[in-house]
C-alpha cells in the first residue's frame, strides 16, 4: 500500500474516533436512563442544550473548560425537567420526550438571537485543544489515528468503562437496574425508586450534554443550528445496538462514527454516501429483530 | 356527561394556556413585547384572506399525520414512524408520477395517490410486524426506518432521480398529477377538503364500524378484547397500516400540491407533529382537526412574527413542545383540579 492510501485510512479512522465521541456520550447517558426505567427519547434535546450552553459558557468566561461544565450542567437541568414530568407527573414518556426535543432547539434559537444576534451561528469561542500523545504521536500511522484528539475522546472511553463498572459491579448499579426491572424490590428495601430515576436522568442529561458540547467546543469553536441534526436519535440506535451496555456503546458508536466518517470521503469520490449511511440503521434493525421479548420485557425500548 | 366532557376539554385548553404563559415569560426575558408578539402571530395566521388560506393549507399534512398517529395510538401501538412513511409516500407518488406517465390523466393521478398510500402502508407494516412477531419496540424500529426513508429520499434526489441543475431534487411531476388550487390564487388546494373528508371518515369509523370498535378495544384492554373474540395483534397491524397509509398520503399530497417534485425536505417533522396533534386532540377526529389548525396557524403566524417583529419563529417550537409535555402529563391536571377546589 502506498503512503497516500495509508494516510487516507489513517484520516478516516481518526475521523471515526472523532465522530463516535458525541454519539458515545449520549448513548451511555441514554442507556443509564433506560436502565432505570425512563425512556431516553430526549437525547436530541439534551445534546442541543449542551452544545449551545457550552458555547455560551465558553464565550462568557473565555474558558473552554467552563464552557464544557456549563453545557453539561444545563443539559442535566434540562433533563431533570423531563425527569420531573416523567417521574412525578407520570407523563407518557414517548410524547413528552418528543416535546423536550421540540423545546430545546426552539429555546436555543431564541437565546441565539437574543445573545448572538442571529439564530444560525454563534460568535467564536475558545475551544478544547487537541492533545498530542507523547510517544504515539511520533509513530507514523498510529500517531495520525490516535493522537491529536481532545481530552473528551479519552474521557469517553473512561466514562464507558466506569459506567459499566458502576452498572454491573456496584450496589448503586444493582439498584439502578432494579429500578427499571423490579421497582417493587427497591421499594421493599425502603429505597426510593424516584430518587434513583432522578439520578439516572440527571446523569443522562450531563452525558448527552457533554456529547453536545463536544460538537460545539471541541470539534469546532462555535454553535450552529444544524449541529446536532439527529445525533440524539442516532445515539438511541447506538445504545439499543449495544444492548444497553456502556462498554459495548464504545463499539457501537465506533461503527456509527465510521459510517459518518467514510461518508464524507465517499462524497468526494462521487459515490452514493446515503446507502452507506443507511447501514448502521439496518444493522440496528437486525439486532432488534434478534432481541427476544422475554429477555428485554422490562426495557421499555 | 357534560361535566366530564368539560373536564376533558380542560386539559388541552390548560396546556395551551400554560404554553402561552411560558412563552410570555421567554419573550419578556429576551426583551420583546409579549402582546405584540402574540398579536403578530395571530395576524400572520389569520390576518388576511391569504394568510388564512396559507394556514389551512399548512394544516393538511398535519391533519393527515394527526389522524395517522391517532389510529395507531388508539389500537395501542405507537407510530413514531409517520415521518418515514411520509417520505416513502412522497417517493411513491413521485415515482408513479414520473415513470407511469403513459397513463391517461385522471387515472394517472389516482394511481399516484394509490402508490403513495401503498408505500406508506408498507413502510408501517415493518415495525408493526416486528413488534407483534418478535416484540421489537416499535419506537426504536420506527426511528431507524425514518432515517432509512429520509436517506433513501436524499439518495434518489441526488442520484438516480436527480434533475439537471444545482439543487438536489427530482424533475417536476407532470401537470396531470399535480393537485392545484381550488380557486386560482386562493393558495388552498384540494388537499384541504380531502383532509376534512378523511376526518369525517375516521370519526364515523370509530363511532360506527366494527373495525373502529375493534381498534379501540385492542388499545384499551387487549386481553378483554381477546376474550371478546377480537385478535388484538391482527387489529394493531391493520391500524398501523392504516396509519402508514395516511402518512404516505400526506407525503404524496406534499409532492402533488406543495412541491410539485420530490425534494430532500418533503417533511419538516410533520410526522412527529402528528403525534402531538393526536394527543392534544384527545384522539378524536374533531380534536385532530382543531389541533392541526392551531399548529398550522402557529407555523404560518411565526413567519410573519419573525419578519415584522424580529422574534425568532422558533418561539412556536417552544410553545408546541410545552403544550405536548403538559398534555402528556395527566397528573398535572389532577393536581390542578384537586387544588382548584372542585368540592
Amino acid at each position: 500500500m502506498g503512503n497516500e492510501q495509508l494516510s487516507l485510512i489513517a484520516s478516516v479512522l481518526s475521523a471515526t474516533l472523532r465522530m463516535s465521541v458525541p454519539l458515545g456520550f449520549a448513548a451511555i447517558g441514554g442507556a443509564i436512563s433506560e436502565r432505570s426505567g425512563i425512556i431516553a427519547l430526549g437525547l436530541e434535546g439534551y445534546m442541543t442544550i449542551g452544545a449551545f450552553f457550552a458555547v455560551l459558557g465558553a464565550y462568557t468566561t473565555n474558558s473552554a473548560a467552563f464552557g464544557l461544565l456549563a453545557g453539561a450542567l444545563a443539559a442535566g437541568i434540562f433533563a431533570l425537567i423531563y425527569g420531573f414530568v416523567s417521574i412525578h407527573l407520570k407523563a407518557q414518556q414517548t410524547v413528552s420526550g418528543l416535546g423536550m426535543n421540540t423545546i430545546a432547539p426552539g429555546l436555543v434559537a431564541i437565546l441565539m438571537v437574543a445573545i448572538f444576534g442571529n439564530k444560525g451561528k454563534s460568535a467564536l469561542t475558545p475551544n478544547l485543544q487537541p492533545i498530542e500523545l507523547p510517544v504515539i504521536s511520533k509513530i507514523p500511522f498510529l500517531g495520525e489515528v490516535f493522537s491529536g484528539h481532545t481530552i473528551l475522546l479519552y474521557a469517553f472511553l473512561l466514562v464507558a468503562v466506569l459506567s459499566w463498572v458502576i452498572m454491573y459491579k456496584t450496589p448503586e448499579g444493582i439498584r439502578l437496574r432494579s429500578a427499571g426491572t423490579n421497582p417493587e424490590v427497591i421499594e421493599a428495601l425502603g429505597l426510593s425508586v424516584k430518587a434513583i430515576q432522578y439520578r439516572a436522568v440527571f446523569a443522562s442529561g450531563i452525558l448527552a450534554g457533554i456529547g453536545g458540547a463536544y460538537l460545539s467546543i471541541a470539534q469546532l469553536n462555535f454553535y450552529s443550528s444544524d449541529m446536532v441534526s439527529g445525533r440524539g436519535f442516532i445515539a438511541i440506535a447506538v445504545f439499543v445496538f449495544a444492548g444497553w451496555n456502556p462498554v459495548r456503546c464504545i463499539w457501537a458508536s465506533l461503527l456509527f462514527g465510521f459510517t459518518e466518517a467514510i461518508q464524507m470521503r465517499l462524497q468526494t469520490l462521487g459515490m452514493p454516501s446515503q446507502i452507506i449511511q443507511m447501514l448502521p440503521y439496518f444493522c440496528t434493525l437486525l439486532v432488534l429483530a434478534n432481541i427476544r421479548t422475554s429477555r428485554k420485557k422490562h426495557h421499555i425500548m | 356527561m357534560k361535566i366530564k366532557r368539560f373536564e376533558k376539554l380542560a386539559a388541552p385548553v390548560l396546556s395551551i394556556i400554560i404554553a402561552l404563559l411560558i412563552g410570555t415569560a421567554i419573550i419578556k426575558i429576551c426583551g420583546y413585547h409579549p402582546l405584540s408578539a402574540y398579536s403578530a402571530l395571530l395576524k400572520g395566521a389569520f390576518g388576511s384572506f391569504r394568510y388564512t388560506m396559507a394556514t389551512l393549507e399548512k394544516s393538511v399534512p398535519l391533519i393527515l399525520c394527526g389522524i395517522a398517529a391517532m389510529v395507531a395510538m388508539k389500537s395501542g401501538i405507537f407510530n413514531i414512524g409517520a415521518e418515514g412513511q411520509l417520505f416513502m409516500g412522497a417517493i411513491g407518488y413521485t415515482v408513479a408520477a414520473l415513470y407511469l406517465d403513459f397513463l391517461p390523466g385522471p387515472l394517472h393521478l389516482m394511481v399516484c395517490i394509490l402508490v403513495s398510500i401503498l408505500f406508506g402502508s408498507a413502510w408501517a407494516f415493518v415495525p408493526a410486524i416486528m413488534k407483534i412477531r418478535i416484540g421489537a419496540n416499535e419506537v426504536v424500529t420506527s426511528i431507524m426506518l425514518n432515517y432509512i426513508a429520509q436517506l433513501f429520499t436524499s439518495y434518489l434526489v441526488s442520484g438516480p432521480m436527480r434533475a439537471d441543475g444545482a439543487v438536489s431534487q427530482s424533475d417536476p411531476i407532470p401537470a396531470a398529477t399535480t393537485i392545484g388550487e381550488i380557486v386560482a390564487g386562493s393558495k388552498i388546494t384540494w388537499g384541504f377538503p380531502l383532509a376534512i373528508v378523511l376526518c369525517i371518515v375516521f370519526a364515523v369509523l370509530f363511532k360506527r364500524t366494527q373495525l373502529g370498535y375493534e381498534i379501540t378495544a385492542a388499545g384499551m384492554n387487549a386481553r378483554a378484547a381477546e376474550a371478546g373474540g377480537i385478535q388484538p395483534d391482527r387489529v394493531r397491524i391493520i391500524a398501523m397500516m392504516i396509519s402508514g397509509a395516511l402518512a404516505g398520503l400526506a407525503g404524496g399530497l406534499l409532492v402533488a400540491s406543495t412541491f410539485g417534485r420530490l425534494v430532500e425536505t418533503v417533511s419538516t417533522s410533520f410526522g412527529f407533529d402528528g403525534i402531538s396533534i393526536a394527543v392534544l386532540g384527545l384522539y378524536t377526529s374533531v380534536g385532530v382537526f382543531l389541533s392541526s389548525l392551531l399548529f398550522g396557524a402557529l407555523h404560518t403566524g411565526s413567519l410573519y412574527m419573525e419578519m415584522f417583529m424580529k422574534i425568532p419563529s422558533e418561539l412556536i417550537d417552544v410553545l408546541q413542545g410545552v403544550i405536548i409535555v403538559v398534555i402528556a402529563s395527566p397528573a398535572i391536571f389532577q393536581i390542578l383540579f384537586k387544588r382548584g377546589g372542585k368540592r
